[in-house]
């Protein structure tokens, strides 16, 4: 379960380093109230809502909302194994920054869905929001990160749309 | 007809739709080229966030993470570092002689039973540390392979398989336990018996469940209460994903769990004629 409780927190945070804070955050104050969790439910959900309800309080402390999504992205990444290779990094330090980049709500849905793995309705149960809700945070998530994703890469165009006022 | 929107092709996507309007999806979507490019790119998208944190998933778990984890609620210091690690030491290698010792003595254990032994297994590459203190293993909830990670709490239900092979199996032999669609099977094995600090009987455990998505395998530590209901102590849960590669050993997760024992067993393990007399009288 750590593993998947540290992808969690790093694709809430946007670092191992901030995401292994926030999971041992999580740890202690989950082994500090273990008489609070309910006997025969999954203790992974509980976790996971701990982790997400520590992060929406820093995230409120601290206000960090709005960063620059970092287009010199592709400066950063070393090594030359490929351009191939290198444009896969590339792309996947975009999808990083979008997803940094996302309201927290629909961040939440992506990582639970489609980051850790849970179904609709499970992801439901942890953020207590109705399923239709997680549906459209996740497809309005789900479009950003790909249209960030492929901003620059050539012979990609952006998802399109079947609303024609909403292209 | 259904109506093709964002809604409705993320759920086809993420394959959230019952039959039936999966159906009216797939209808659609044959005559919509450009709903079939958002599919794709829908799926593509979901890919690539999977992709892009995927490093927890394929290192070590920190030190100070399993840390967390490696005292058992101990209420006169949290902080403070595991005992010694010369003690420890010798008494491990007690612990792993006297198992080593039963392996040879154990005449059903044959050899692939033993090559099954968690020595001997590669770690997974994620080794997952989950300590439930009081708290047990449901083996109901275990058997689902959709949610690895799963841990029930209270005292493992006493009409579990795994509370008949604790009562009943002697170490070393191996319980089987298949889920009625016959998709699901939990192996389960006691590893060692023990007296703990607080004089009950304990039991070391090893359960490797297997389903469609992938293989859960789990050590666990139980004792037994005078009226008879075992109660899970610590447990030690790797995750394997069935489309995932083994990776080297990392020992940590093992390294929490002999701790324990070595903090918690009172002398050594019992021997093979001394839990064979336990078995036969109901632990009395």
């Amino acid at each position: 379960m750590l593993p998947r409780l540290r992808r969690f927190a790093y694709a809430l945070t946007g670092s191992t380093d901030l995401g292994d804070d926030l999971v041992q955050a999580g740890c202690e104050r989950a082994l500090s109230r273990l008489d609070q969790w309910q006997s025969g439910t999954r203790l992974d959900s509980w976790m996971f809502r701990i982790m997400q309800t520590i992060w929406i309080d820093q995230m409120r402390a601290k206000k960090v909302r709005g960063h620059k999504i970092d287009l010199d992205a592709a400066n950063d990444v070393a090594g030359d194994d490929g351009e191939r290779a290198m444009e896969a990094r590339i792309t996947l330090k975009r999808v990083r920054s979008a997803v940094e980049e996302l309201p927290e709500d629909q961040r939440l849905v992506l990582t639970l869905v489609s980051i850790d793995g849970r179904s609709y309705k499970e992801a439901a149960q942890i953020l207590d929001v109705p399923v239709g809700t997680i549906t459209s945070r996740l497809a309005r998530a789900r479009r950003r990160l790909y249209d960030v994703a492929y901003e620059t890469t050539a012979n990609i165009t952006p998802i399109p749309s079947l609303e024609p006022n909403n292209g | 007809m259904v109506d093709l929107n964002d809604d409705v092709l993320i759920a086809y996507a993420d394959g959230e739709l019952d039959e039936k309007t999966t159906a009216e999806v797939e209808a659609a979507l044959r005559k919509d080229p450009v709903a079939q490019e958002i599919v794709q790119k829908f799926q593509e998208a979901a890919r690539l966030a999977g992709e892009a944190f995927d490093d927890p998933m394929q290192e070590e778990v920190p030190e100070r993470l399993l840390k967390l984890f490696e005292e058992p609620e101990a209420e006169d210091a949290p902080q403070q570092s595991p005992a010694p690690a010369a003690s420890n030491v010798a008494e491990l290698s007690q612990i792993r002689a006297a198992r080593k010792t039963k392996s040879h003595t154990n005449v059903t254990a044959d050899e692939a039973q033993s090559s099954f032994r968690r020595y001997a297994l590669p770690l997974a590459a994620s080794v997952a540390l989950i300590i439930g203190i009081g708290g047990g293993i449901g083996l109901s909830n275990f058997n689902a392979p959709s949610a690895p990670g799963v841990i029930a709490a209270g005292t493992i239900p006493q009409s579990s398989a795994l509370h008949a092979a604790l009562e009943n199996i002697p170490s070393l032999q191996t319980l089987e336990e298949v889920s009625q669609d016959g998709l699901t099977r939990n192996q389960i094995e006691p590893l060692l018996s023990f007296v703990d600090t607080n004089n009950r009987h304990c039991r070391e455990y090893r359960v490797i469940g297997s389903g469609t998505t992938g293989t859960q395998d789990l050590t666990g530590v139980a004792c037994r209460s005078d009226g008879g209901a075992w109660t899970q102590q610590i447990a030690v849960v790797q995750e394997v994903p069935a489309s995932s590669v083994y990776r080297p050993a990392s020992g940590q997760a093992n390294s929490a769990l002999e701790t324990f024992l070595s903090e918690n067993m009172k002398g050594e393990p019992l021997d093979d004629d001394a839990e064979a007399r336990l078995l036969g009288s109901g632990w009395r």
